[in-house]
């Protein structure tokens, strides 16, 4: 047996290496589709396989606050609430709270922002990972006074303050929203330990609030072994039911939804990342349909030499193993050259997700590691065996009287194997349309994005974000000097044309709303809108189109009668009938301030394109001063050129006060369709990849189709046939199994393509106009690839076709 | 009446090395409807080429060729396959069937490229399939009949659009002696009905159904 096995090899090894444009072929389609399914497996294993580096990570859980009536099922909770929820399970060995925080840092060197978290003492053990130098957390560290605590990150350790052993103690300088100032370090994580993604670099004890109104905190927990999820989830409903009744003001209709900690750090990315998996498998189907596709070719040629071997006494299962011996090779060599050029695609997705600028957990583990090694043998083996299925049960089928009477002429026959290769020929061009579907839905969906006015001008802008702490600067006045002074510098800049400022940025991610009543009208009802605290050279500096009345201007100073400037959607709203100007709004409600509306502005997408603009309010900052403000600067030269020029404007006024997020505007609404674009960019190179590879595939089985009609065609031109009448031929047969796939490819499509629905913008997933044109496409391409062939077959010289007898 | 074949100096070479292999050399030669002619020679000697220039499969010859009237020499290729259309029909030695389709499939490709209505086609291919009593066969493939059912089936498809001309290489080659006079006969019987016959063959019997032998040897016209 393993001499026989041995002897196939060899004799596979020798039959491809004696058809080199075959195998070369084969192993390039191979190693493409491979490759591709190994790069992004590599992410799924770094994101949803691999185990997280707790102990028993399976039995962590995230417990998040619902609220049915919003169809919310994430939310944060009270403090209150965490402990009720502690103390009355059975279900948890133990239960943490974290929430998040920011910070800046202005020890040991330039002064930045830090994000990370503040937690409960237990949350460490909770999760399996101590410091790996200095001590967690105490409990007695949650109390006011005495939180002033640090852990560092590894990573911001060794990065700020060079992996100094000796940091224990140390006392840093921190600015954040509390007054704090000085921290001491007590302790360093381990490397690697992040726990709601790479941007944790340092923690905080928590300190509670017990007011059970104010929801700010994330819950996570340790099952207890043997209890399943189903079970806790059971407890945990139970326990909420008990909450609502006895606090029915702050907890009535909340309740809690445990989910696996797996699941919930990779979020949204998970069903990407399946749909990614789904598509990469498809074109990996493809390659296979193809590659069984011109081994049933060769099976075909290679009739006479198998029904050789059966007169020599060859079993059908030993021919059947020698067919799968040379598949299985083929396969070997794909799953090689698909490792090399994953190592290209692992790189370049992981440069590409980094610089989405959003946390992604597990994007430092995205590599080829054994687990993926292990992925591909499997996968390769698995795409050999399927492939050359088909083929070997076909080829191994010999008439060998037949075969051997008819002295090798291979003109004749081979009817089954047509079939076979049509079907695949069908199926390929199914999966085709579904993964041209999905992209072209996401390109359409892009291309509408693209063409949404964003209501300013993106073009030349540069912006930033400055956080001033409440320790220095908790005065307005103190706040309103700081950013005068400092917008007036950056505005004396040569290269500077003008300088706004807001506390919440368009495209930045930053929302700030407020409730707000209308004089004259009942505060009963309060509205909200977006609240915006502008300098007068804001909407110049954005592009912001001024539709009535005034913006703001010098005048409208801290002493100033107070007035504000609403956007058309606000104007739209609540003056549907009436000229807005001279109406007066106040955010203040015992007493009101009343605020007199000066001017209307043109709406801007605040939260990022997709979502239609909402009521916005603008006040002069110095009326309304913010301790956090966005700088946008409009600049006559490449923006990021002068970021240096600007952040020094903001260290000559106070040098402790970090520059934060210096982008430009057109990064940050780059930032927002990142994900689209990814998809787009993935999908997109997955259906190129199909169409390519079904395009080969067509062209190929056309172009067999001719090879072993050449008679046919030779006789039916000696019977009166012109070129157009073969080209057509050949073209409608070779066009048949394409449109089978279309149909076929039409139904898959609807299913795939609702899968992206989240990601589709101004376009439904059934959008017919993109299934039209999908399925021209395909009908366009496959005309060419059946045209090819059939241009030679008409080229056909019925004398020497006719002398092959 | 002028000949409905007339060849004058039809000449055919193959460039080789430093000078030409000639197939078919000055060969001039007159053919009247209604003629049965025998074209034999040894293996080479340009006999099926010929039937193939006759049968306008084959355009890169010289010479002046005239066929019904038409100066063919004068024609391109779209216009040499409306005459072969229009007035002839093949048989081959290896009646070349086509696998995949029936017998009446088979009857119904020279129609098909003629521009015949559907139901004209379909009356054609019956009076024929009546014709040569092959009815009964209409719906087996070609791998299911005899050889000789097969040629019979390939002379019905090569006399289906009523040709002036029938062109046939080696008809009764694959076929046992009782098969080939069968064919032969059918061949007699279509040329006393009009038709003109001109076959390719080595057998003398069947050269004797014809009313004029041609010899052709090294490409030379010799009798």
């Amino acid at each position: 047996m393993m001499r026989s096995t041995l002897q196939d090899i060899h004799y596979a090894f020798h039959t491809l290496r004696k058809s080199p444009g075959f195998t070369a072929i084969a192993v390039l389609t191979l190693g493409l589709s491979i490759g591709a399914n190994t790069a992004i497996f590599s992410v799924v294993n770094a994101v949803l396989v691999r185990p997280l580096p707790y102990k028993d990570a399976g039995r962590l859980t995230v417990i998040s606050g619902t609220y049915a009536k919003d169809n919310v099922t994430h939310d944060v909770v009270s403090y209150p609430t965490y402990l009720d929820w502690k103390s009355q399970n059975r279900s948890f060995e133990g239960m943490e709270a974290w929430a998040g925080w920011s910070f800046n840092l202005s020890s040991a060197g330039q002064a930045e922002q830090i994000w990370g978290l503040r937690v409960t003492p237990g949350l460490f053990f909770l999760m399996g990972r101590e410091p790996i130098l200095g001590r967690g957390f105490r409990p007695e560290e949650q109390q006011p006074g005495r939180n002033h605590v640090l852990l560092l990150s590894h990573a911001l350790w060794a990065r700020r303050f060079g992996a100094d052993p000796k940091i224990l103690g140390t006392q840093i300088r921190l600015s954040a929203d509390a007054d704090s100032e000085i921290y001491t370090v007590v302790g360093v994580m381990p490397a690697g330990f992040q726990y709601t993604g790479p941007w944790d670099q340092a923690w905080v004890p928590l300190v509670p609030d017990l007011n059970r109104g104010h929801g700010f905190i994330r819950v996570v927990g340790r099952l207890k072994s043997g209890v399943t999820l189903t079970e806790a989830q059971a407890e945990m409903n139970s326990i909420s039911a008990q909450l609502a009744k006895a606090y029915p003001r702050h907890q009535a209709g909340y309740g809690a939804n445990v989910v696996p900690l797996r699941h919930e750090m990779a979020g949204a990315l998970r069903p990407v990342l399946l749909v990614f998996l789904g598509a990469v498998a498809s074109v990996l189907l493809i390659a296979c349909a193809n590659v069984a596709s011109l081994l049933l070719a060769r099976a075909s040629a290679r009739q006479r030499e198998t029904a050789i071997r059966a007169s020599l006494g060859a079993s059908r299962r030993r021919l059947i193993r020698q067919f799968l011996t040379e598949s299985v090779l083929l396969a070997a060599f794909g799953g090689v050259a698909g490792m090399l050029l994953a190592q290209w695609g692992v790189a370049g997705l992981v440069a590409f997700l980094s610089n989405l600028d959003i946390p992604i957990y597990g994007l430092d583990q995205i590599r080829i590691d054994p687990a993926v090694l292990e992925f591909t043998l499997l996968l390769s083996l698995a795409t050999g065996l399927v492939f050359g299925m088909a083929p070997a049960l076909e080829g191994s089928r010999t008439d060998v009287n037949e075969t051997l009477k008819e002295g090798g002429r291979t003109a004749t026959g081979g009817g089954g194997r047509a079939r076979v290769r049509k079907l695949l020929v069908t199926c390929e061009v199914a999966m085709s349309l579904v993964l041209l579907a999905g992209a072209g839905l996401l390109m359409k969906s892009f291309l509408l994005l693209q063409r949404v006015p964003p209501g300013f001008r993106p073009e030349k802008l540069l912006t930033m974000m400055v956080r001033l702490p409440d320790s220095r600067y908790r005065e307005p006045r103190k706040q309103v000097a700081f950013f005068d002074e400092v917008l007036a510098g950056i505005a004396r800049l040569p290269g500077v044309r003008t300088v706004g400022a807001v506390n919440a940025l368009p495209m930045s991610g930053n929302q700030d709303s407020l409730s707000f009543m209308i004089e004259g009208k009942p505060a009963s009802q309060p509205t909200s809108a977006g609240d915006r605290g502008v300098n007068d050279g804001y909407f110049r500096a954005m592009g912001i189109r001024l539709v009535k009345g005034r913006v703001f201007t010098a005048r409208d100073a801290a002493g100033s009668p107070k007035v504000a400037v609403i956007n058309e959607s606000m104007a739209r709203r609540f003056w549907p009938h009436q000229d807005p100007i001279g109406q007066r709004i106040s955010t203040d409600y015992k007493p009101p301030v009343w605020r007199e509306i000066v001017g209307v502005v043109a709406d801007v997408r605040h939260s990022n394109l997709a979502t239609d603009p909402a009521p916005e309010m603008y006040f002069p900052y110095q009326q309304s001063p913010r301790s956090l403000m966005q700088l946008a600067v409009r600049t006559e030269a490449e923006p990021m050129s002068m970021a240096n020029a600007v952040r020094s404007q903001v260290f000559a006024v106070d040098k402790d006060q970090p520059v934060a997020q210096l982008k430009t505007m057109e990064r940050l609404m780059a930032d927002w369709v990142a994900p689209q674009r990814f998809s787009l960019m993935l999908i997109g190179i997955f259906a190129a990849l199909a169409l390519a590879l079904s395009t080969a595939g067509i062209y190929s089985v056309v172009s067999f189709a001719v090879t072993r009609r050449t008679r046919e065609i030779g006789v039916r031109m000696a019977l009166g046939a012109d070129k157009p009448d073969v080209v057509r031929m050949i073209v409608s047969q070779g066009l048949a199994p394409v449109g089978a796939g279309i149909i076929l490819g039409l139904g898959g499509a609807l299913g795939f393509t609702r899968l992206l629905e989240r990601y589709l913008y101004g376009v439904t997933p059934t959008d017919p106009f993109t299934f039209v044109c999908i399925s021209a496409l395909l009908g366009a391409v496959a005309l060419v690839a059946s045209y090819v062939p059939a241009r030679r077959a008409s080229q056909v010289d019925p004398v020497i076709a006719l002398r092959y007898e | 009446m002028e000949p409905m074949i007339q060849l004058n100096n039809i000449e055919k070479y193959f460039e080789a090395g430093y000078g030409k292999t000639f197939v078919l050399r000055r060969v001039t030669l007159d053919i009247k409807e209604g003629e049965f002619v025998t074209i034999m020679g040894p293996s080479g000697a340009g006999k099926s080429t010929l039937l193939s220039i006759l049968g306008m499969l084959d355009s890169s010859w010289t010479g002046e060729f005239r066929f019904v009237e038409q100066p063919v020499h004068k024609m391109n290729n779209k216009q040499r396959v409306e005459l072969n259309k229009k007035y002839i029909g093949f048989v081959f030695q290896s009646y070349h069937l086509i696998d995949n389709l029936t017998v009446y499939e088979n009857l119904d490709i020279p129609l098909s490229y003629r521009n015949i209505k559907s139901a004209d086609r379909a009356s054609m291919v019956c009076d024929i399939l009546d014709r040569f009593h092959i009815v009964g066969k209409k719906d087996l493939y070609p791998n299911q009949l005899s050889g000789g059912q097969q040629q019979l089936v390939a002379v019905a498809r090569a006399v289906i659009a009523n040709p002036k001309l029938i062109l046939a290489d080696e008809p009764t080659g694959n076929l046992h002696s009782a098969q080939g006079k069968e064919i032969m006969e059918l061949f007699k019987k279509l040329n006393e009905e009009g038709t003109t016959i001109i076959q390719v063959t080595h057998s003398e019997t069947n050269a004797q159904y014809g009313n004029r032998i041609i010899q052709l040897a090294d490409g030379w016209l010799v009798k």
